[in-house]
């Protein structure tokens, strides 16, 4: 069954805009879509056991760099998306080499600093960065003014196509000899260097692929709102991707899918916005960390397990 | 004319260097003997501030009274944070991290619900301005600078010299030892929680008699004593009051020549070069 469960779902994806044509509901799919490539990218890392708090601050550059690139320069977007992955890669090989030099706590309060910093600079700068308001009037990548009104069911393709390709490239490097490496170091810096492993350039690797991937996410994020500011991908961001994570669970990819899916379908239920968000989510983290730490996927399991069917389910993949 | 700016910039650099001192205290307090970095630290800051405006200027109680009874509330807070958060992780230090980002989420949305996003002003106990050799200071600023350096002293004392003291720097040293010696680490422990506690409450009465009360006031000398407890040092008290003094003096002199925003970025570049040339900060401990 297991065979064919992820064909069924990305056929089922695939269609979705053919059967459901309700606009907000596309909406919510690209938002949940920009969710999990972020929550994605930050597990990779996680995998090591660093959690990069400097996540949203690389989602900013690469919507940075395609706002400057679509809007200022009038470049197709085609070409601003893999500039807009580039180089928040290209400012994360310094930015980890020096961070991933201090472990645990320091390095989560180092890159926390980190994401400050972004906002702050791009704050600060009020030519090319537009200061605290912010960048507006980003346009749409071009193939869909051809058909005048922009629909939302291109955006839900663009989109999903992200999905797809983050999920299949990180699903590759986790299941991978170097993810074996990344997993090993979890277990202990020192015990992985013993049998090996160059555990400064791993986690390098997977500091840089994250930063990758969130670059993606933040140009997606900027040609479809087609609005950033300093307001959008502050600390809380981050931490909303690492909530994504805690709830879905850490052992395997399902894990921050699910939570993306979930913690985004959520809100929007039951509309809470704004600060009470905040106030769920700060609740969501702390009850999930006491009372379910190892997130859906790891209860799910656990149940499972103890209803009879007794194979092996640890670091099974998903997605 | 010069001279003068130059001495006015240093001192109100110091005054601010010593509030945020009083806070990393209680940051580093708490990391050097329970591996705690606790993120609830910074709300502690603003709902001892919000204690003070309510009990101060509401009620109409003397500074003294509003200040004890920020003290208590925080320190209650601090242990029901402790009972309820930290001790069921078994101060695991990653996840109480992340426990604690949490707990100062949902504290700090449930006082923009309470309280009202719009800053408060806490009127001055100490009203006038103090003109020494041409260097203007507010006499407010003078007692809060006063009063966070004579709790430092009165810290270190504490540490040095009476017994729960000595018990806690026994506990920081090695706590197998401590409790083959008779320590008990969780009484150390709720002593920990209700000294780093009151040295927030402090901190966060005097930034809001200062500054004005609002319900982000907690974040940004939370996330400074964090650079600062890395610049000096986790765990290292002497660390510490240096990086305090110093981030302060160096918030002070680039916030008047380039403006604040761009101080808490030098803050970073000065903790990066840091990390490169001692990562474990400067009188810290192996990372």
């Amino acid at each position: 069954m297991n065979r064919f469960a992820l064909p069924i779902l990305i056929v089922a994806l695939l269609a979705l805009p053919l059967v459901v044509r309700d606009a907000y509901f596309l909406h919510v799919m690209v938002v949940i879509g920009i969710n999990v490539v972020m929550a994605v990218s930050m597990w990779l890392l996680g995998i090591t056991g660093l959690i990069s708090f400097g996540q949203a601050g690389f989602m900013f550059i690469g919507a940075m760099t395609t706002a400057l690139l679509t809007k200022n320069l009038h470049w197709p977007f085609w070409i601003a998306l893999p500039l807009s992955a580039v180089i928040p890669a290209l400012i994360a090989a310094p930015v980890g080499r020096l961070s991933l030099r201090v472990k645990g706590v320091y390095f989560f309060l180092v890159t926390l600093a980190f994401g400050q910093v972004v906002s702050g600079i791009f704050a600060y700068f009020e030519n090319p960065f537009g200061g605290w308001y912010g960048i507006r009037n980003i346009p749409p990548p071009q193939p869909a003014s051809l058909f005048g009104t922009l629909d939302k069911t291109a955006f839900y393709y663009l989109a999903l196509a992200l999905v797809l390709v983050t999920c299949w490239v990180i699903h590759r490097v986790s299941r991978s000899w170097f993810g074996d490496v990344l997993w090993s170091i979890r277990e202990g810096d020192l015990l992985a260097s013993s049998v090996g492993v160059d555990v400064p350039r791993s986690k390098l690797i997977a500091f840089v692929v994250s930063a990758f991937f969130a670059g993606a996410a933040g140009s997606l994020y900027a040609c479809y709102f087609g609005y950033i500011s300093p307001l959008v991908f502050t600390f809380e961001y981050s931490v909303n991707i690492l909530v994504f994570i805690v709830v879905g669970g850490f052992a395997t990819m399902a894990g921050p899918i699910v939570g993306a899916v979930a913690l985004t379908i959520v809100p929007e239920l039951f509309r809470v916005t704004g600060k009470y968000q905040m106030m769920a989510f700060g609740l969501i983290l702390v009850f999930s960390m006491l009372l379910m730490p190892q997130g859906i996927i790891g209860t799910w399991q656990r149940l499972r397990d103890r209803r009879g069917s007794r194979q092996p389910v640890a670091r099974e993949a998903g997605g | 004319m010069n001279a003068t700016m130059l001495m006015q910039i240093i001192t109100s650099g110091l005054v601010m260097g010593l509030i945020y001192m009083l806070i990393a205290l209680g940051v580093t307090l708490l990391f050097g003997i329970m591996r705690v970095v606790n993120f609830v630290h910074g709300e502690m800051v603003m709902l001892s501030a919000f204690a003070m405006y309510f009990i101060s200027t509401e009620a109409g109680l003397p500074f003294v009274a509003a200040l004890a009874v920020a003290i208590l509330a925080s320190s209650l807070a601090a242990v029901f944070c402790q009972y309820a958060l930290f001790s069921p992780l078994q101060y695991d230090i990653l996840n109480c991290f992340i426990v604690g980002i949490g707990a100062s989420f949902a504290i700090r949305s449930a006082s923009w619900a309470f309280f009202g996003p719009e800053p408060i002003a806490i009127p001055p106990t100490l009203p006038g301005v103090l003109n020494i050799g041409g260097v203007f200071i507010a006499k407010q600023r003078l007692f809060a600078a006063a009063l966070c350096g004579a709790l430092a002293i009165v810290l270190y004392l504490f540490l040095q010299y009476t017994r729960q003291g000595k018990a806690m720097r026994a506990v920081e040293q090695d706590r197998e030892a401590a409790l083959l010696m008779g320590v008990s680490p969780s009484s150390v422990y709720v002593t920990a929680f209700v000294i780093s506690a009151a040295l927030a409450a402090v901190g966060g009465a005097m930034l809001g008699t200062l500054f004005g009360v609002d319900p982000e006031m907690g974040a940004e000398p939370l996330l400074k004593s964090f650079i600062i407890v890395q610049i000096g040092g986790m765990g290292s008290l002497l660390g510490t009051v240096i990086a305090a003094l110093f981030i302060g003096l160096m918030d002070s002199v680039t916030g008047t020549l380039l403006g604040g925003e761009l101080a808490f970025i030098i803050d970073f570049a000065i903790l990066m070069l840091i990390l490169i040339v001692r990562p474990r900060g400067l009188f810290g401990y192996d990372v």
